[in-house]
């Protein structure tokens, strides 16, 4: 089994027909195919510790490909989140220089496994011979052979695809990147649902995902080194994106330092209100299940009509408890 | 109000743009209240658009502030001349944070201090101004980037 090359396959969540097929063909590409250990798992983020597939994860301790709908670094820490680790590696998906090659990846100052992670974001290409071209690159260096996968061949033996039926639900919960945590604890002080704890050692630690409200993504806002990741955020640079800028992050206080008086800003603010209102640009999705209480829900933008009035002072009233 | 009372000494005048003002040196020293250090978070970084001797007018930009929470323009609180830009400041924009309402000052300007507002109209000010603030920060906490 150790000659084999472990492949993750996720699933997502609600796929489109596009990603169905990319998802089928990736899987025709990579089946029955002795060099591979393919395993098909539901989406990365829903995945709870005790699940099936967390434990295959944590079983594998070679090189891991992993192709989800995440951004890597978004997959990285997620597997990093369930105990499995190791260097990350770069691939194509993460638009950089040096396709295959380990990145280095530190997880702080901490120890790795002698291992990497190839982690593949299905949303960066709609090709598979995309993906299907790196990972024979990535396999075939491991194996010193050339490898050349596409439809399988009938009649080839062995390689076969173990499909993991865990059934998940959607979860919500944030994700630590470790390379640019500096344990400033912030997250811990701010969260008001406690998320957030400490390990023995003192360090942060998400102690208890689930109670993040669905659809909150304020800590990740507040974290001075943008190390807190929401995977299925729409905004890039909380999913995960590390092309995403810290400074993006940062609120414009330009119109309240100005000092022009509270009654022009309102009316400056109902003119935006109107002119997004005539744009009528119905608000990008988010899972928000159990009618969050989030107080500083991202997605809560006051637009439109009469709806976003009292979705406005629901805001409002949570402001308060941002502490800002 | 949030849930950290702001402290505002009842030495000196406010602007509505939070800054603080207290006369000094034929002028206005200006800093910024604990309100808006508060809203800014630890300070990063300060430049400024004018220098020493410019005029201004009330509610012109003078420069930016860029802290760890957000980033802002900074406007002239009242109209008038810079006198001052405190360098130390500028070298060690903390001071803000550690001192905003001593050696975090920021400038100097002199002028027509009609427009400031006592503590009480501050706070007054503050408690008003405080819904359309927090509207303005959950659109901006909303914004794509």
């Amino acid at each position: 089994m150790s000659e084999q090359s472990a492949v993750i396959l996720s699933q997502d969540r609600n796929p489109s027909p596009a990603q169905e097929t990319l998802f089928a063909q990736l899987l025709r590409g990579l089946e029955r195919r002795g060099e591979l250990a393919v395993t098909v798992v539901p989406h990365l983020y829903d995945l709870v510790p005790e699940g099936p597939s967390v434990q295959r994860l944590r079983s594998i301790s070679g090189d891991l490909i992993v192709l989800g709908w995440l951004y890597p670094r978004s997959s990285y820490w997620v597997l990093d989140a369930h105990g499995v680790r190791g260097r990350l590696g770069r691939t194509m998906s993460m638009a950089e220089e040096d396709a295959d090659e380990p990145a280095s990846s530190g997880r702080g100052k901490r120890a790795l496994p002698d291992r990497t992670l190839w982690c593949f974001d299905l949303r960066a290409d709609d090709r598979p011979e995309a993906y299907l071209a790196a990972i024979e690159r990535i396999v075939s260096r491991r194996l010193g052979l050339p490898l050349v996968l596409g439809e399988a061949i009938a009649g080839q033996d062995s390689g076969a695809v173990a499909v993991l039926g865990e059934s998940t639900r959607p979860r919500w919960y944030p994700v630590l990147d470790f390379d640019r945590c500096n344990n400033c604890l912030e997250c811990l002080n701010f969260c008001l649902f406690g998320v957030y704890g400490l390990d023995a050692a003192g360090a942060i630690t998400v102690e208890q995902p689930d109670a993040c409200r669905p659809g909150c993504p304020a800590c990740a806002r507040v974290c001075p080194q943008a190390a807190i990741m929401f995977p299925q955020h729409n905004d890039p640079a909380i999913a995960g994106d590390p092309k995403a800028s810290l400074a993006g992050l940062k609120l414009d206080l330009s119109q309240l330092l100005s000092g022009i008086s509270p009654s022009d800003v309102a009316a400056a603010e109902r003119e935006r209100a109107a002119a997004q209102a005539k744009e009528k640009k119905p608000g990008p999705q988010i899972d928000e299940k159990k009618g969050s209480s989030c107080p500083a829900d991202s997605d809560s933008r006051p637009d439109s009509g009469t709806r976003a009035t009292d979705r406005l002072d629901w805001l409002v009233d949570g402001v308060d408890e941002l502490g800002l | 109000m949030g849930r950290t009372p702001v402290f505002v000494p009842v030495d000196r005048l406010y602007a509505r743009n939070h800054m603080w003002a207290l006369e000094a040196e034929g002028g206005f020293r200006l800093g910024l209240s604990a309100y808006a250090v508060r809203l800014l978070g630890e300070v990063r970084h300060l430049g400024w658009s004018v220098k020493e001797g410019d005029a201004a007018d009330e509610g012109m930009p003078l420069g930016y502030i860029e802290a760890a929470k957000a980033t802002s323009d900074l406007y002239a609180p009242i109209p008038g001349r810079v006198e001052a830009i405190r360098a130390e400041v500028l070298a060690r924009p903390l001071l803000v944070n550690t001192n905003p309402y001593g050696a975090g000052w920021l400038l100097n300007m002199s002028g027509d201090g009609r427009p400031l507002l006592s503590p009480e109209q501050y706070l007054a000010h503050l408690e008003a101004a405080w819904p359309l603030a927090q509207r303005l920060l959950k659109a901006q906490a909303g914004r794509k980037p």
